[in-house]
């Protein structure tokens, strides 16, 4: 099962215990986009990491576009 | 297997105005890179073993222009560069004496104990000439191309395969 986090599973749910024992059965993979992943993964790390040791198999993907974003952010193009 | 590669680098980067205006900017029109320079900049300061999130640092006055002037969300301009905000450098007007005493400052207080500034070609000389970088043991310099280099060196420790 592959799942996609979004701000509030991964701000409020990913450091409960039941989410770990949640992922230990049933996860296979993760989605994240990068900007979440850069402001989560810091506390979320020792978590996941512990997790992944469980399972194995635990991959976190960037899966938003947000490459684009940023160059028309920088460059003034999104505006 | 989890797998969040982090490098431990040998010293922290230090952006200046030049660097993003002239450099960074037109890279991104005239260097195509992939991923895009800017996703590159944002996962080497994601990755710095040690000071994540806290590598890629630049001038809180820099950094609060940029916002004012482009409008880059401050989130997605937070995720490339720290600001850094000592109180004291931070008064300094002039833009190549700051980022050497915050570049100075940041290398004797933190690991890694070195720094280098980022810069244009166009901008090297004035650093070059300063006393305060003549002086300096802990602080080294590259502009344009060689930054791109860096940039690109730096990712390929850090990217996941």
């Amino acid at each position: 099962m592959v799942i996609s986090m979004n701000d509030t599973i991964v701000k409020d749910v990913i450091l409960a215990s039941d989410f770990k024992d949640f992922i230990l059965s049933n996860i296979t993979e993760i989605e994240m986009d990068l900007e979440l992943k850069n402001d989560v993964l810091k506390y979320a790390d020792n978590t996941l990491l512990e997790v992944t040791k469980g399972i194995g198999s635990l991959r976190i993907i960037d899966v938003k576009a947000i490459d684009d974003e940023l160059v028309n952010d920088v460059l003034g193009t999104s505006r | 297997m989890i797998c969040i590669p982090s490098e431990e680098f040998p010293f922290r980067l230090i952006f200046d105005s030049f660097f993003y205006e002239d450099v960074l900017k037109n890279a991104l029109r005239n260097t195509p890179s992939n991923p895009p320079w800017t996703s590159k900049l944002t996962v080497i300061n994601d990755r710095a073993k040690g000071c994540s999130r806290n590598f890629n640092t630049i001038s809180q006055y820099i950094f609060d222009k940029i916002i004012e002037k482009d409008s880059v969300p401050r989130n997605r301009l937070r995720a490339m560069f720290m600001p850094v905000d000592e109180h004291t450098i931070e008064q300094i007007e002039d833009e190549i004496e700051r980022t050497i005493k915050h570049a100075i400052n940041l290398a004797s207080l933190y690991k890694p104990h070195k720094a280098l500034i980022m810069t244009s070609n166009e901008t090297r000389a004035k650093y070059e000439s300063n006393n305060h970088f003549k002086s300096s043991h802990l602080v080294l310099i590259a502009s344009g191309e060689e930054c791109l280099a860096l940039i690109d060196f730096f990712y390929k420790k850090v990217e996941r395969a």
